[in-house]
């Protein structure tokens, strides 16, 4: 019986070394034949219904050394023939476990086709992204460890793309409790592209020190959590800690999603495409759930999404968020997408909002309205509020919201995190009256202050009830 | 002295002498008849030897080794019919000419069967296929019959070709029936493909047995909802959908390609929106011109104009100007639901495969990029245009809870301030 492996991209760097090994009924057997993509084996005669184990892992070299990218373990159990072997449970091995677990039926970056004659097998491997977190461990994560709580942390990676599709590289936190959840669900936030520095996505971000550097900047901007205290380097502090006379650098927007994530309970990936040219190529497309869901298969064959023992994920129900300038690129995706595709539409503030409620009145998704600004969210909000389609899926934060016409008195009132904030720029809150002129970072004074915290509040705010934005979001939407 | 080339003959003292014509011991010539040697064990040898003949011609008695008149008869009738002796001058005894004549047919009866080459032809699932064409190098063709079996009588080793044309006839619509099949055992697998350039070597008494595959299955779990119906154009495909697995039934034919496409959902609302009249509405008393108002944005916005503008005022907008509004303003996209509706949504192809590559990919150890292509392609089917009538429906619904608001709500708000960062963009 003849088992041919052929995975997509073979050619990629990070695919083009692979190991594959195959035994039967335990006994090793030796490939027959090793291409490019590719690899036969002739399994000898049997008698009974043995079982075959195929492991595909891939261990590009890697800056001067050898790391594994993906790992693949699948047990087929074979019939006599012209029958089929049949897919029996593959293996992950969740982050920090010692063993594998088994999973039942295919793994899901797997193809299967018996040939009809029962003389063997053909095997594709779907290998779209892997996991990129071992290029530069220390670069890569160092930035989000200093800036992490002590509580409850997910399991972060960098997953890369193969196929040369974009985005190139995703940042993914995963609640380690996903690792024996029957369901777990994926939220994709499509924060805004930055353009000083220019937003930058591709292989080089892998291969470049620098660039690497980027990437980790960028997972310690959304997931880490930075501290009020001026007495910190700048990268440390929160955004309202007062700056020392230069302006700010771009990744001191600290938002501490990973506690968010972590506080809401919920089995859900958090997954952050990098963005790049200033928008979202590649997820700006109908193509988002088909990412997000390679994006789920990748996070199981990882480990960090896994079924308890012997049982098999389900289909994940897809969200997909925005902020700010993320808004057009995921509008640009539900609008191309099939109107079922997302369970969750968050807009944070996000651009040009207002004008997409027939589009979204179309959809299936529930609607979530975040922060304060007047275009964007009041009258995006009240827009859906007064959809007939959407009546009784649309909600809003803060919830319950402020009047529109609320002093930024009232609204510190409203939320420890706006004390918090308001104290690091006017000491202390009892001293600030509105509407007294601030001295802004970059020196000039504006009345619109409370817009600035509030623009940052959008995510990492809380309401009154203690509740950031995002936990709030993810706790009551229609994720399990 | 004549030899004998049967066995059956060979060594029988009688027989060679009535070949050779010798005479008699009681003189005359030596013979069988009903009065001479009727009895002999030589008569048992001659019965067979013309039952070899003509089968069956000796009903009443069979090869008794008695030389009565059945067996004279049938002697008789052999002289005439295979000796060519005048009915009026045959004797009915066994001569010579009739021995040496016996011997001949006994001989060839005796002799091995012609070399003959069998070729069987089954499809997948062991099923004979009848009609396939079967052709030697030698120039020789025969069909297979409905067995599934074709001869060829062949001088010696050749090659075998099997007709394309014909095994494609034979198979028939396959698309409905398992990619499973029988046991591949000591036969040549090949497809309808590598038929036109397969040759089969083949002994002049071997046998070959081919399986001729054309069906399989490729399955992949679906990564974006199904929107529409499949259809298939074109032959050699079929999209099952299983829960969220997608299965394409392939079946290998002529090399043509055939395409997927999803005919669009049928229309949520059922019977055309109509959008409510808006004598009802009360046009709200003025908008307040705000930062970026520009008089075509105004004018499509309230009047569905771009060029409508000087129905709201007589110059250019002015930052903060409040405009008076005429009882036809209504908000833009109502003047966009009234336009004519756009073409119903098309049908969206979901992927062309040509199946006759893939059968290569899984039987002929072919480059499988096109199977990676297609496994892509069946996880990612492509969403449905927005149905006109929905999209009708949607703006119909926003417009009745627009007007519901009453005449002042909706316009004349001030613009936030812009809220946005300056080194840290949105």
């Amino acid at each position: 019986m003849q088992l041919t492996v052929s995975w997509q991209n073979g050619s990629h760097f990070l695919l083009a070394k692979a190991q594959v090994s195959v035994t039967l009924a335990g006994a090793p057997v030796p490939p027959t034949s090793v291409a490019t993509g590719r690899q036969e084996f002739t399994l000898p005669a049997f008698t009974g219904t043995p079982t075959v184990e195929l492991t595909v892992e891939f261990l590009p070299d890697f800056i001067g050394r050898s790391m594994s990218v993906l790992r693949i373990r699948q047990e087929y159990q074979l019939q006599p023939a012209p029958l089929p072997p049949v897919p029996l449970r593959y293996f992950v091995r969740p982050p920090g476990a010692s063993a594998d677990v088994a999973q039942a039926g295919a793994h899901p970056m797997l193809g299967f086709m018996p040939t009809a004659l029962g003389s063997g097998f053909l095997v594709t491997v779907r290998p779209t992204y892997v996991d990129a977190t071992g290029a530069q461990p220390v670069v890569l994560l160092r930035p989000l460890r200093k800036m992490r709580t002590t509580g409850a942390q997910a399991n972060v990676r960098v997953l890369a793309r193969t196929d040369g599709g974009r985005p190139l590289h995703v940042i993914c936190a995963t609640p380690p409790s996903c690792t024996s959840a029957q369901a777990t669900d994926v939220l994709c936030f499509l924060t805004a592209p930055q353009n000083k520095p220019e937003d930058v996505d591709d292989d080089a971000s892998l291969m470049d020190a620098t660039r690497i550097q980027r990437l980790g900047d960028y997972a310690k901007d959304f997931l880490g959590t930075p501290r009020h205290d001026d007495a910190l380097p700048r990268r440390d502090r929160d955004h309202f800690s007062r700056a020392s006379g230069a302006r700010i650098a771009n990744e001191v927007l600290d938002r501490r999603w990973e506690d968010a994530l972590m506080a809401s309970g919920r089995h859900v990936a958090l997954v952050l495409p990098m963005p790049s040219n200033g928008g979202h190529p590649g997820a700006n497309t109908r193509e988002l759930p088909v990412i997000l869901r390679q994006l789920h298969a990748a996070l199981v064959a990882l480990g960090d999404i896994a079924a308890p023992s012997g049982g098999t994920p389900d289909p994940p129900l897809l969200g997909v968020a925005a902020h700010s300038n993320g808004g057009p690129a995921m509008f640009a995706a539900v609008r191309a997408a099939a109107a079922s595709a997302f369970a969750e539409i968050w807009m944070f503030e996000a651009k040009t909002a207002a004008a997409q409620t027939d589009m979204l009145a179309l959809t299936s998704a529930r609607l979530l309205y975040a922060g304060y600004q007047q275009s964007t969210v009041l009258e995006a909000f009240d827009g859906a509020s007064r959809n007939a389609r959407l009546a009784g899926r649309v909600r809003r934060l803060p919830d319950p919201p402020p009047s529109p016409k609320a002093t930024p008195a009232d609204l510190a009132v409203s939320s420890p995190l706006f004390t918090h904030m308001l104290e690091g720029i006017v000491t202390p809150a009892t001293a600030w009256r509105p509407p007294a002129p601030f001295l802004l970072r970059d020196g000039r004074t504006r009345y619109d202050e409370r817009f600035v915290f509030l623009h940052q509040l959008i995510v990492q705010g809380n309401d009154r009830d203690g509740l950031h934005f995002l936990t709030k979001a993810l706790t009551r939407s229609s994720f399990r | 002295m004549f030899e004998f080339q049967s066995v059956l003959f060979q060594g029988d003292g009688l027989l060679e002498a009535i070949a050779d014509d010798a005479p008699a011991p009681g003189g005359g010539l030596t013979r069988i008849s009903r009065t001479q040697n009727r009895r002999d064990p030589a008569v048992g040898k001659v019965q067979l030897a013309l039952l070899d003949w003509r089968p069956g011609s000796l009903p009443l008695h069979g090869p008794d080794g008695d030389y009565g008149d059945e067996t004279a008869g049938l002697v008789r009738t052999f002289k005439i019919e295979e000796l060519g002796v005048a009915p009026a001058a045959v004797i009915d005894d066994v001569g010579p000419l009739t021995v040496q004549r016996l011997d001949a047919i006994r001989a060839a009866a005796e002799a091995p069967p012609i070399a003959a080459a069998t070729v069987a032809v089954v499809n997948q699932y062991g099923e004979s296929l009848s009609g396939v064409l079967v052709s030697a190098d030698d120039g020789s063709v025969a069909a297979t019959d409905e067995q599934g079996v074709a001869q060829l009588a062949l001088a010696g080793p050749s090659l075998l070709t099997l007709d394309p044309g014909s095994a494609l006839a034979a198979l028939g619509d396959l698309l409905d029936r398992p990619a499973d099949g029988v046991e591949q055992g000591t036969a040549i697998v090949v497809t309808p493909a590598a038929l036109a350039s397969t040759s089969f070597p083949l002994g002049a008494s071997e046998r070959l047995d081919v399986i001729v595959v054309a069906r399989m299955d490729v399955e992949a779990e679906l990564l974006a909802p199904l929107e529409g119906a499949p259809r298939t154009e074109g032959a050699g495909a079929r999209v099952t959908i299983e829960g969220r697995t997608a299965r394409l039934a392939l079946q290998a034919g002529d090399g043509a390609m055939a395409s997927v496409v999803l005919d669009p959902p049928p229309p949520s609302v059922e019977a055309p929106a109509e959008l409510p009249t808006l004598s009802a509405w009360v046009p709200p008393d003025g908008y307040v011109v705000q930062e970026g108002d520009t008089e075509a944005g105004l004018g499509e916005r309230f009047l569905g104009d771009p060029d409508g503008f000087s129905a709201l005022s007589d110059h250019p907008p002015v930052l903060g100007e409040t405009l008076t509004l005429p009882p036809e303003a209504v908000p833009g996209w109502v003047a966009s639901a009234v336009a004519p509706l756009p073409d119903p949504p098309a049908p969206q192809t979901w992927l062309t495969v040509v199946p006759d590559e893939l059968l290569a990919v899984l039987y002929e150890g072919a480059d499988p990029q096109p199977l990676h292509e297609l496994e892509r392609a069946l996880q990612a089917p492509p969403p449905a245009d927005e149905d006109p009538l929905d999209v009708l429906a949607a703006r119909a619904d926003a417009l009745l809870a627009f007007l519901s608001l009453g005449p002042q709500a909706g316009v004349g708000e001030q613009e936030p301030v812009d809220t946005e960062l300056e080194t840290a963009e949105g």
